[in-house]
């Protein structure tokens, strides 16, 4: 079955615009199995150990497990994104509606992974909260917004970001972002898992 | 006037690398690191541009941002800027410039003629003229008095350059890097703070650069470039040259432009001519510095009248000397230290004149040194030359002012003047604080500061190297402090001794013995002399406000800021009255003139907003359709065929949905993911009718109000399970209901156990309908039953779909059997291509918006066009979906008397005898085209039926079911349209819903 992620036909591997030779910036579609948005009634309640057997992801800030991230995007709501293509039901065996609420998210975004050294300046542009390396360092996550859309972005090192966007807007994220990149020059790399 | 390259000096200038440019068509040479206006003045360039009213050949005034007169036209083509100050302008090589507002050429300039009819031209000339019964004149005269009056003319070819927008965070900002600007970013950088430095010069320093004193024993802009180099080695610390921050916000939120290629002879196609930054401070410093005033005497726009920092500052910074005969005019030792400071440098100074009949006597010998001729006592009262400076006129004055003498002519080829220096207070008053008067100096200073700033240096008032230094020094500690961070006291640097100033005289304007024919220019940008800020006094405008506007003093690029104090001073003279009594106008931004370009960014034409695409839009795309925004999807409107025309395409695809079966993408649906156990109870009170009893795998239209009682948004909602359901709205509604929902999730209703999810681009929505859509969607599901028992009408069934899990509704907006079938995003072509493989020997066709909503219309369901934020559930026939078992959002409201009542606009349909009847026309009952009559309605949706082979509408209309039978017109005088049209049932087509539920 012919499966068409929402930036296949534009994140194509090899393609690029860079600065003479230079391309400072790397784009490469994120392809993870699953995106699961889940929530508590009571904002304390924690994630079950059985999806988060370590410490809980505090606030703005993602956690990780071996193949997953999770994500605080709100008082006891989070985002869980990971190459388990189960996971989405793991989680509603483990957390009954009488405690909260688990919503299958995987095909409702896209994602981008933007890489180099002006990554922060380059994402900076549209977000309007503090990219700088104290402000949000590795491993914080966050809702925003960016040229009109909402994303969710997570900073893995100093200089790769994750960008999620609802699948609609994939195309517009694409643009925004390669446009803004001209300036550092951009190429693209196979899709990441 | 006679400017000259001095043979050496210039702080800012590199005497190696030549640049050449052109003015008006001729070739010029000057050097990196000059500006427009310090290379036309080193090639002895005197005028510049022409006036806004009377076309007065106009010199170079200053030399930076305040500049009135200097204007030109930078570029050629679509690069043409108008009204560039050429003060500030950068020189490259092969820059092009152009004078401005002038016709035929800057020095012969016909509509000079303009200067003979000043009282006809003077304060109020619109107000008086174009007002009452002669106001139709304006249209006569418009387009004459445009041309003969203005600035320059932006090009009318789309803006080739590149603009761009960034946001900047930082614990402190420092807006201005002279003395103290540079002095607190060096004290709140030792902090660890994080330190922007932002100065609108090519390199940061501000006056430093042009400063005689020596700093820690080397040349004060030696010393500056030290200090940014050093600033520039913090990793904490970012200075920004060639940013001008203009505007100050609440919350402390600043927006600056940079210029990243202005300068630049070769742009870099990769990168903006401008960026605008919007930055959020904890804490600012505004160390914006002063203007220097001019004294306004006789003949003070002539080409070569200058202040008389500026011609020092020329001399120093760009080696340009502006003349060799200048003379100084001013009541301060200011003017007396620039006076010596430039001659020091080589330019040729004649005299100072200073109304202070003993100036101090230390200045006065170091004056006769440099064999510069002194006059005490005295004041020039008239400037004189045809179009430059020539000489200037000379009274004794008494210490009041008064002429107690004969006029003296001297020779001079620049007269520079200088009424002190006015604190930058133009932020802190955007800021929300308004400038205070200091009568006893005769400046104003910043308000109290209602935004976490604070002032250093010459912009609240403290004047002197040292002095500034200090001060910026305390501010960046006091910034850095306040931001949570640890300060010390690091010793400041080694200034040369500072002469204490003696008392100044508060000299803005000298009356000129030629009375009535001296001409005292105030605000020479906009030709706005004295006589008319008299005039407007004696007109009754004494307001500053009502003096702004009246004469537009103050207005325009540079904003008064050489003119609006001895405005102010004037008006206060005629009040009799006290400068701080009568006030200044409001500074808003932007404090210089800004790009458009720069504001915009990136956000016009293809990228000026986020577009939506369906999970089907490539293959819309590669399939002929014709694409149309609904909001901010795009939306197939038909799939044409060759030679086809609209009409005849979205025809043929309705006719394929009431013949066989068609496929429509309706993945733009809203669709809400509704949780909770209280998730029943939830939708029973913003749904209008009861869904707490809908059975699991089941769906129902569902109607949702306004608090008003206005219809809100319309859609199916399908009951997934005991405490789950998907919610679907309109295409338009989706954010605004999801809006909604959470707001009375967080607000209204906090103890509901309900939690949202907007799921809308988890699905790949297909409607599937038409007579054989039954047996097509047998062909595509592995695990649901299709038949009319195992998915009734209105029935939802999940299972998996060409082999994915999905779900399938029975639902129908087309009026034929139909299904909604859901599959996951990524599916979503590999579905719509399996539909049409299999549905081919069916006679399936796609359908876009055309068809589905012609398919709407034959049916009598409403859509957007009639859910239009006026209409009623009764307007619309659905009075019976509101409950009265129940309580809903709006079920107070909806039976007030405004919105019930015979009179109300309600739902009918409209047939028409062979003619299309137009979208949008209003009904009334004439037949006469134009007539003038009340409407009674107006046409929501039109359309050719190919059911009823006929045209037929939707409309509202007043007491709209009484009037069935009855003939109207639907009038569109706006398309010369009348179209006689018969009031009908809106149901045109299979009114009892047999065909679907077969």
């Amino acid at each position: 079955m012919s499966e068409l992620y929402p930036l296949a036909n534009r994140a194509v591997p090899g393609a690029g615009r860079p600065v003479g030779t230079d391309s400072a910036i790397t784009l490469a579609e994120r392809r993870p199995s699953s995106i699961v948005e889940f929530a508590f009634w009571d904002a304390g309640t924690p994630i079950p150990k059985s999806i988060v057997p370590g410490s809980q992801p505090e606030p703005n800030r993602a956690a990780t497990t071996p193949g997953h991230v999770f994500l605080s995007v709100a008082p006891g709501r989070y985002m869980a994104i990971g190459q388990d293509s189960s996971l989405a039901e793991r989680l509603e065996a483990a957390i009954p509606i009488t405690d909260g609420t688990v919503v299958d998210l995987t095909h409702g975004r896209a994602g981008l992974r933007v890489t180099g050294v002006p990554a922060a300046a380059l994402l900076q542009k549209g977000l309007s909260f503090d990219l700088d390396i104290d402000a949000f360092p590795p491993m914080s996550a966050t809702n925003g917004g960016l040229h009109h859309m909402s994303v969710t972005v997570i900073r893995l090192d100093a200089d790769v970001f994750d960008v999620f966007v609802m699948t609609s807007l994939a195309g517009s994220l694409w643009d925004w972002v390669t446009d803004a990149a001209v300036e550092y020059g951009w190429q693209v790399a196979a899709p990441v898992t | 006037m006679s400017g000259v390259r001095l043979p050496s000096g210039g702080t800012l200038i590199n005497r190696d690398r030549p640049l050449t440019f052109t003015f008006d068509g001729r070739s010029y040479t000057g050097f990196e690191g000059d500006t427009v206006a310090s290379a036309l003045m080193a090639a002895g360039v005197g005028t510049i541009a022409r006036s806004f009213k009377y076309h007065r050949p106009r010199g170079i005034v200053s030399s930076g941002p305040e500049e009135p007169n200097a204007l030109v036209t930078v570029g050629e083509g679509a690069r043409a800027e108008p009204n560039v100050r050429a003060t500030t302008a950068e020189l490259h090589d092969r820059l092009t410039a152009t004078s401005q507002n002038r016709w035929p050429s800057l020095s012969f300039d016909l509509m000079s003629v303009n200067g003979l009819l000043p009282p006809v031209f003077g304060a109020g000339f619109y107000y008086k003229t174009f007002m009452g019964p002669t106001r139709g004149a304006w249209h006569v005269y418009e387009h004459f008095i445009r041309r003969a009056a203005g600035m320059g003319a932006a090009s009318r070819k789309p803006d080739p350059d590149r603009y761009e927008k960034s946001h900047l965070f930082c614990d402190v900002l420092i807006v201005g890097a002279g003395a103290a600007g540079l002095s607190a970013a060096l004290a709140a950088a030792r902090s660890g703070a994080r330190v922007v430095l932002a100065d609108e010069g090519a390199e940061p320093g501000g006056w430093l650069l042009a400063e005689t004193a020596r700093i820690n024993d080397i040349a004060a802009a030696d010393w500056t470039r030290a200090m940014v180099a050093a600033l520039a080695a913090y990793p904490n610390v970012r200075v920004m040259p060639r940013t001008s921050v203009y505007g100050y916000y609440d919350q402390n939120q600043l927006a600056a432009v940079e210029r990243v290629t202005d300068h630049l002879a070769e742009k870099p196609a990769h990168l903006p001519r401008q960026r605008q930054w919007t930055i959020r401070a904890t804490e600012v410093v505004l160390a914006t510095g002063a203007f220097e005033q001019p004294v306004l005497v006789d003949g003070n726009d002539l080409p070569g009248v200058m202040l008389a920092g500026a011609v020092a500052r020329f001399a120093q910074a760009y080696g340009v000397a502006a003349g060799q005969k200048v003379v100084f005019f001013g009541g301060h030792d200011g003017v007396w230290e620039t006076a010596v400071a430039t001659a020091d440098t080589g330019v040729g100074v004649a005299a100072i004149v200073d109304p202070r009949a003993e100036p101090a006597t230390d200045l006065v010998s170091r004056a006769r040194t440099a064999g510069i001729a002194i006059h005490a006592g005295s004041a020039v009262v008239r400037v004189t030359g045809s179009k430059s400076v020539s000489g200037v006129a000379i009274v004794p004055v008494s210490a009041s002012g008064e002429i107690t003498g004969a006029v003296e002519a001297l020779n001079a080829d620049i007269c520079a003047t200088s009424a002190g220096w006015m604190p930058a207070v133009h932020l802190h008053s955007q800021a929300g604080s308004r400038p205070v008067y200091d009568e006893g100096r005769g400046i104003f200073l910043p308000g109290e500061p209602r935004e976490r700033w604070r002032s250093a240096g010459a912009c609240h008032g403290v004047f002197g190297l040292k002095a500034a230094l200090a001060d910026g020094a305390a501010a960046g500690r006091d910034a850095a402090t306040e931001a949570g961070f640890k300060t010390d006291d690091a010793a400041l640097p080694e200034i040369e001794a500072e002469r204490e100033p003696s008392a100044p005289v508060i000299l803005r304007s000298v009356e000129s013995p030629r009375s009535a024919k001296a001409k005292i220019f105030v605000d020479q940008q906009h030709d706005v002399t004295a006589s008319d800020v008299t005039l407007a006094h004696r007109e009754g405008y004494r307001s500053v406000e009502h003096l702004k506007r009246y004469t537009t003093l103050g207005m325009a690029t540079d904003q008064g800021k050489t003119s609006n104090v001895a405005g102010l001073s004037m008006m206060a003279g005629l009040r009799g009255e006290a400068i701080g009594a009568v006030g200044t106008t409001t500074f808003r931004p932007p404090y210089t003139p800004t790009a458009l370009g720069a504001i915009a960014g990136r956000d016009a034409g293809h990228h000026i907003r986020p577009v939506r695409h369906t999970p089907m839009h490539a293959w819309h795309l590669a399939n002929g359709a014709e694409m149309i925004p609904a909001g901010a999807w795009m939306r197939p409107r038909v799939y044409f065929k060759p030679g086809e025309t609209l009409e005849q395409a979205y025809i043929r695809e309705a006719r394929a949905v009431r013949e066989s079966v068609g496929i429509a993408d309706v993945s733009t649906l809203g669709k809400i993911d509704v949780q909770g156990p209280d998730a029943p109870e939830f939708l029973n009170r913003v749904y209008s009718n009861m869904f707490s009893t809908l059975a699991v795998g089941k769906a129902r239209y569902g109607l949702m109000l306004r608090d008003d009682g206005i219809l809100f948004d319309d859609g199916t909602s399908w009951r997934l399970s005991e405490t789950r359901y998907l919610m679907t709205t309109t295409t338009a509604n989706a954010s605004p209901v999801m809006q909604k929902l959470e707001f009375l999730l967080a607000t209204v209703w906090p103890d509901l156990k309900v939690s949202l999810a907007s799921v809308s681009d988890v699905w790949a929505s297909i409607a599937v309908s038409g007579p054989k859509s039954r047996e097509l969607l047998a062909r595509i599901v592995d695990d649901i039953d299709v038949t009319d028992e195992g998915l009734p009408h209105l029935g939802v069934r999940q299972g998996h779909i060409i082999g994915q899990p999905g779900m399938v509704a029975r639902l129908s907006f087309s009026g034929e059997l139909a299904y909604e079938v859901y599959v996951p995003a990524r599916f979503g072509i590999e579905a719509w291509e399996t539909l049409l493989d299999k549905g081919r020997d069916l006679g399936i066709s796609p359908y876009g918006l055309e068809a589905l909503g012609t398919l709407r219309i034959e049916k009598g369901h409403v859509a957007g066009s009639e859910l239009d934020g006026r209409t009623t559930a009764a307007d619309l026939g659905l009075a019976g979906m509101l409950s009265k078992k129940k309580d809903f959002i709006g079920k107070a409201m909806v039976n007030r008397p405004g919105l019930i009542g015979e009179n109300r606009q309600v739902l009918v349909g409209l047939t028409a005898n062979g003619k299309g009847i137009p979208n949008g026309a209003q009904l009334i009952r004439s037949a006469t085209p134009g007539a003038v009559e009340r409407s009674l309605g107006h046409v929501t949706a039109n359309a050719y039926s190919p059911a009823l082979e006929g045209y037929i509408a939707l409309a509202l209309l007043e007491n709209g079911k009484a009037m069935h039978g009855e003939t109207l017109y639907a009038a569109d005088p706006v398309r010369n349209r009348h179209v006689e049209v018969t009031v009908r049932d809106p149901h045109f087509y299979d009114p009892d819903g047999s065909r679907m539920h077969v």
